[in-house]
């Protein structure tokens, strides 16, 4: 067996994302599945300009390093399932709880956040080179600020620290280079429908806004290429990321 | 207006400090914009650097320049460009964060592997890296605006 870096730990970092994008731009050999681990970050790189907001020690904030570029670049969605995939089986492994994936990028506990997933690929000549799979998995922290009123922590759940965070992560980047693998075999069906069976709301009533008026709505599904299928009125639509907003009785920001 | 025309006004727009010239003829329609000042100065996201300084083109340097010519003048001339097209369906990004400068302005050189803008798609964001060596004719996109599968973007010589 090769010796190889399956995980580097970092006291403190801008981002675990932009730290594995500057390896690979260095021309760092990094394994496929190497996996990157800071106990801290100064520009957690949450959606837009949030920054995530975590606690030193507290959190896993990781990101894993993936190269697929046996798929299409209008594929790219199944590299997002499987990792809300991963984590949801990683926290149920944990908890015994089910989590559910508020599309397209958090993973619930109830009503409540507890992990976020940023992923950044780089595509050349129609080839996904590298995927840069960024995640933010709430653990130990048991308050959070005021930027994350939604927010809740693994350790919340079970009553239970999780001793050690780099072992943690490299559990969690095993079972997602498990569902990695599936996606090499042509799974991508499977994957498809079990993550379409833990959407957040699936089959509930709930309410959205789309074109600027309100609905209420049932969610179906989502589409291989990411779209998420509401029916409404009898209809089923499909919609994009910019194209409709879930309404909770809290809002999700 | 003619391609020596054209580069005249760019120049003169670059010289004068003025923001944005717009001009208008029956056919023909061009808008040249200086960039900011610190964009010059200021360097660029670290990503982009430790990938590739770009190369500062000399007329057209501090200058991004969009064209909007009509279709009959097209045709002819920009047959011997790269079209950079658009791999998927999504948002595209010209800057690695609104803060940020552009990854690259009209005139400037790029080289394969650089990375010339984001499309973002489903919360997905996606660096697209050039797949030829040459000189960024045109951007065809606006910033943040959606843009479909094969749309084209960019205007590439590759001479």
């Amino acid at each position: 067996m090769n010796t190889r870096i399956e995980l580097i730990v970092l006291e403190v970092v801008d981002s675990t994302n932009r730290f594995a994008q500057g390896l690979l731009q260095d021309g760092v050999h990094v394994e496929e599945g190497t996996a990157i681990l800071s106990f801290f970050q100064t520009a957690g790189k949450g959606q837009k300009g949030n920054i995530w907001e975590s606690e030193p020690r507290s959190n896993m904030l990781a990101s894993v390093i993936l190269n697929p570029d046996f798929l299409e670049p209008t594929n790219l969605y199944l590299i997002n399932q499987i990792a809300s995939l991963s984590i949801c089986a990683i926290l149920k492994t944990y908890s015994g709880q089910e989590f559910k994936i508020k599309w397209p990028n958090d993973i619930m506990f109830g009503e409540k956040k507890v992990a976020g997933i940023l992923i950044e690929n780089s595509i050349r000549e129609r080839k996904c080179t590298q995927s840069i799979v960024g995640v933010g998995i709430n653990l130990n922290q048991l308050s959070f600020g005021p930027y994350e009123p939604n927010a809740i922590a693994l350790k919340t759940i079970t009553g239970k620290s999780i001793e050690s965070i780099p072992e943690f992560t490299k559990e969690w980047r095993d079972v997602l280079m498990e569902y990695f693998e599936l996606i090499r075999n042509g799974e991508s069906r499977r994957i498809n429908e079990s993550y379409s069976k833990l959407l957040f709301g699936l089959g509930e009533v709930r309410e959205f806004e789309y074109d600027g008026t309100r609905s209420k709505g049932v969610i179906q599904g989502v589409t291989k290429e990411g779209y998420l299928v509401i029916k409404i009125d009898d209809q089923i639509r499909e919609f994009g990321i910019k194209e409709v907003k879930h309404l909770f009785n809290q809002e999700n920001r | 207006m003619n391609k020596k025309e054209i580069e005249e006004l760019i120049r003169f727009v670059s010289k004068s400090g003025v923001s944005e010239v717009s001009l208008e003829q029956k056919d023909f329609k061009i808008t040249i914009k200086n960039a900011p000042r610190e964009l010059q100065v200021v360097t660029a996201a670290p990503a982009v650097v430790q990938m590739a300084p770009p190369v500062a083109a000399p007329a057209a340097a501090p200058v991004a320049a969009s064209a909007t010519p009509a279709p009959a003048a097209k045709a002819s001339d920009e047959s011997k460009y790269h079209v950079v097209k658009s791999p998927m369906i999504g948002t595209f990004y010209r800057q690695p964060s609104p803060d940020k400068p552009n990854f690259v302005n009209v005139g400037d050189e790029v080289k394969p592997g650089q990375v010339i803008c984001i499309i973002e798609a489903m919360k997905l964001f996606n660096e697209i890296e050039s797949d030829v060596k040459g000189r960024i004719v045109k951007v065809l996109v606006d910033n943040a605006t959606p843009i479909e599968y094969d749309q084209p973007l960019f205007l590439v010589d590759p001479s």
